[in-house]
């Protein structure tokens, strides 16, 4: 139980502080089956970005650069450090840059634009719905006695209405 | 008076909706967009046990006390060529200050190789599996890291240096005040 607290104490620091990089924090866990060992890092890896690639993740790049990335993620899932434990592990040797996906922070990225959409359709449906009254609302200038009806209009009128 | 109410709404919200973009826009320009930003400026140099060409051990920790500079580098690597020459003088023109190469992504006959030629004014030190590499955040070669006497990195030089640029960020290490103490 106080070997828990510890570890818990020191993840809550370490993430209070900022990155640290050392030391390093104790596996949390027993190692995954080695068999699962690959699946998992292949996971992981898909949220590195690759240093010298252009958006790809670590899991996609063989660059030189990535593999050794990836290598080394392997090295620390085998080892029984958990997903979180990772992404800080290269979060603070290479900036949250290194994640593919934004934190939580960075809600505003999410929010954004199924608010914008949402506001353009409300625009888009108050502008139709403006469209579409017009005709009705908006009285010729000779049906309110503005201007005398010209005679061609008012034959035309005649007309339709028988 | 109603239609100069609706202008200032519509400039209000167009201001909202134009203003961010703007922000993103202006505050992209002048940055190189495949710069990988360095987080490790101003903290503690990560530590490391290497061994140079010829075996010989060399860990950062006893190398405190004396400004360092960490180049890496490769053969495949043209600018690390490049700077070479440059660096291969440093150590006499900063006689206080230790120059270390450390290989990145390369094969050792290929260094030998390549150092028997232009010789060796410095030790190289090898670094398995990339890993002194990746404690350093290096996302290409070459790099350089400039550590202070009390084992900060003071700065980071992407790309191959140039006198100025050495000269530079050498002063700086040179000049870098102790880390304040944390409690």
């Amino acid at each position: 139980m106080k070997a828990l607290l510890f570890v818990l104490v020191l993840a809550l620091t370490a993430r209070a502080n900022g990155p640290e990089v050392e030391p390093e924090l104790p596996p949390p866990g027993a190692p995954p089956a080695a068999e699962e060992v690959e699946a998992l890092t292949r996971e992981i890896g898909a949220g590195l970005r690759c240093p010298v690639c252009q958006g790809l993740s670590i899991s996609d790049s063989r660059a030189e650069a990535a593999t050794m990335m990836y290598d080394r993620t392997r090295e620390l899932v085998a080892a029984g450090y958990d997903e979180d434990q990772i992404r800080d592990y290269w979060v603070a040797r290479y900036g949250e840059w290194v994640l593919l996906e934004p934190e939580g922070k960075h809600w505003l990225v999410w929010v954004a634009p199924g608010m914008g959409l949402g506001l353009g359709l409300g625009w888009l449906a108050v502008v139709v719905s403006r469209w579409r009254k017009e005709p009705d609302e908006v009285p010729l200038p000779s049906e309110v006695g503005l201007v005398e009806r010209d005679p061609y209009e008012k034959r035309l009128l005649d007309e339709i209405d028988n | 008076m109603s239609r100069s109410r609706v202008n200032v709404w519509v400039l209000v919200v167009g201001l909202l909706i134009t203003a961010p973009f703007v922000y993103v826009l202006a505050s992209g320009f002048g940055k190189d967009p495949h710069a990988v930003p360095s987080v490790l400026e101003g903290k503690p140099a990560p530590d490391f046990s290497l061994v140079d060409m010829d075996g010989n051990p060399v860990a950062l920790s006893s190398l405190a006390g004396s400004p360092v500079v960490l180049n890496f580098w490769s053969t495949w690597c043209q600018p690390c060529k490049i700077e070479h020459p440059l660096l291969q003088q440093a150590p006499a023109v900063f006689p206080d200050v230790k120059f270390y190469g450390i290989i990145y992504a390369d094969q050792t006959p290929a260094v030998r190789r390549f150092l028997d030629q232009s010789g060796q004014r410095y030790p190289h030190l090898v670094d398995p599996g990339g890993r002194t590499a990746l404690d350093y955040g290096v996302a290409g070669v070459p790099e350089t890291f400039f550590i202070d006497r009390y084992g900060q990195i003071v700065a980071k030089h992407v790309g191959p240096l140039s006198p100025d640029s050495l000269r530079y960020a050498v002063d700086l290490t040179r000049a870098s005040a102790p880390p304040k103490s944390t409690p």
